[in-house]
């Protein structure tokens, strides 16, 4: 079976359609058929081939034909072996044994932790809602200190295990990567200024939510940091965020301080990192914070209920915090009633940041 | 020739800078430097070379070169970097590192 793959640095699967020889009928039947690794490539092949002619139409058919039943989880695991071509090579598919790499079988469950989450708690299937194969990437790069979500698929380092450890390691990092790609298919945020940034809370929140729903912990029990173990040891700091006390996770010689405020008094206008987009989080984040524990038991059970329909049907690509704002409240007023405890809990959270409803 | 490093972004939001003067290098380093810098074409390179494709949590680089009265600024999207710039980018991050491991020790 011919497949080229281009060499650059560039982050995107480059299975390349033009080279491939294997006609589209016989795509379709490996893409039912065959096992987790042909499938993936056969779905990426046909995506790709049918999007360079602009068949939308053939598009859709094929799309309609990748949807699984709900509840049926689709998670391969790659490895780049330190390179940075994607996909990589297949080390584990949905269901095959136990890896003897602990970052592959970390991807594997954290993938599936977060699905789980989505699926169990919001009725989602998977990231676009059609289930969506949840493919990951591990050991890419050399001392790569990052995870990313390209559009695609999940991708993480191994860390320079100086400042970093493995990105594998948190499993709020994972369902932070997997939201990533929630959010392309829903609100659309664009990755800059504040929508940026809350493209970015929105993926802290559901990422902290994964790991409490994991442990069954209440919104007083959690840590509400993000990427804890991530740091490597001698590193000061507990971990790469705290969503309760923005500003307080690390306050190290080389990394410096946890730049991100809690309050729009703090607001950090800057060039850097699309206008901020991992600084400014921290004011939604401490938002759902807040209104998490202004609520009380489970965090995913009403919070995070009224953050997903925010994010599923009320915002625009566009969409400012104060945005976020208004609609969480009206969302809350919606499930819950006018004058609910929980609208009042929602406003709360976000009058403590500074930002009125 | 002076040039000056940052990235920024990625998931955990942190900087990381290094400053380096081929005056202050040894001569072996500056001249692996000054040849990583040709091989970059540098100076021909777009001020901004910024992604169009979604995805999140990638790096941004921004390089800037002083050489003589010759001055420029490069700021790159990571899933953007020409792959004839990927050796200076690796070589500025090694740098990093190794400032980093001073400072540690």
């Amino acid at each position: 079976m011919a497949m080229v793959t281009h060499n650059d640095s560039s982050s995107a699967p480059r299975f390349c359609p033009m080279y491939c020889i294997v006609p589209p009928h016989m795509l379709k039947e490996i893409a039912r058929r065959g096992s987790a690794g042909q499938q993936a490539w056969a779905w990426q092949t046909l995506t790709l081939s049918e999007q360079m002619r602009g068949q939308r139409l053939a598009l859709s058919v094929i799309a309609a034909m990748g949807t699984t039943a709900t509840g049926t989880k689709r998670r391969t695991i790659y490895d780049a072996g330190n390179g940075s071509r994607l996909p990589g090579r297949m080390v584990r598919g949905e269901g095959d044994p136990r890896s003897k790499d602990r970052a592959v079988n970390e991807a594997y469950d954290g993938s599936g932790a977060t699905y789980d989450l989505y699926f169990t708690v919001f009725g989602r299937n998977s990231i676009d809602e059609r289930g969506m194969r949840l493919d990951s990437t591990v050991h890419y790069g050399r001392k790569y200190d990052n995870a990313f979500w390209n559009g695609q698929q999940m991708v993480y380092g191994d860390g320079d295990g100086e400042l970093f450890n493995r990105f594998t390691i948190a499993i709020d990092v994972i369902g932070h990567e997997l939201t990533h790609g929630v959010t392309d298919y829903e609100a659309g945020l664009e990755y800059q200024d504040q929508p940026g940034a809350l493209n970015e809370s929105f993926s802290d929140v559901f990422g902290s939510l994964v790991k409490q729903y994991k442990r069954r912990q209440t919104a007083k029990e959690a840590d509400w940091l993000i990427g804890k173990g991530l740091l490597a040891r001698g590193v000061k700091g507990k971990a790469l965020r705290s969503m309760k006390e923005p500003g307080t996770a690390y306050d190290d010689d080389i990394l410096g301080k946890d730049p991100q405020p809690g309050h729009m008094r703090d607001y950090v206008r800057t060039r850097d990192d699309n206008g901020g987009v991992h600084i400014n989080s921290g004011i939604p984040n401490r938002a759902f914070c807040e209104t998490a524990i202004g609520l009380g038991g489970n965090a995913w059970a009403k919070a995070g209920q009224i953050w997903y329909v925010t994010l599923r049907d009320k915002l625009r690509p566009n969409s400012s915090f104060k945005d976020a704002a208004r609609w969480t409240v009206a969302v809350a007023r919606e499930l819950y009633g006018v004058g609910s405890l929980e609208q009042k809990a929602v406003r709360g959270g976000w009058v403590a940041v500074g930002i009125g409803v | 020739m002076k040039v000056e490093f940052c990235r920024t972004g990625g998931v955990a939001g942190t900087r990381l800078t290094a400053t380096l003067d081929t005056e202050r290098l040894s001569p072996q380093e500056a001249d692996r430097l000054r040849r990583l810098i040709s091989t970059a074409c540098f100076f021909d390179q777009p001020t901004s070379l910024k992604s169009s494709t979604s995805g999140a949590d990638r790096f941004q680089y921004q390089v800037t070169v002083e050489e003589g009265d010759r001055i420029k600024k490069v700021e790159i999207d990571e899933s953007c970097v020409p792959r004839t710039f990927q050796p200076l980018i690796d070589y500025l991050l090694d740098s990093c590192r190794a400032r980093q491991k001073i400072k540690r020790s």
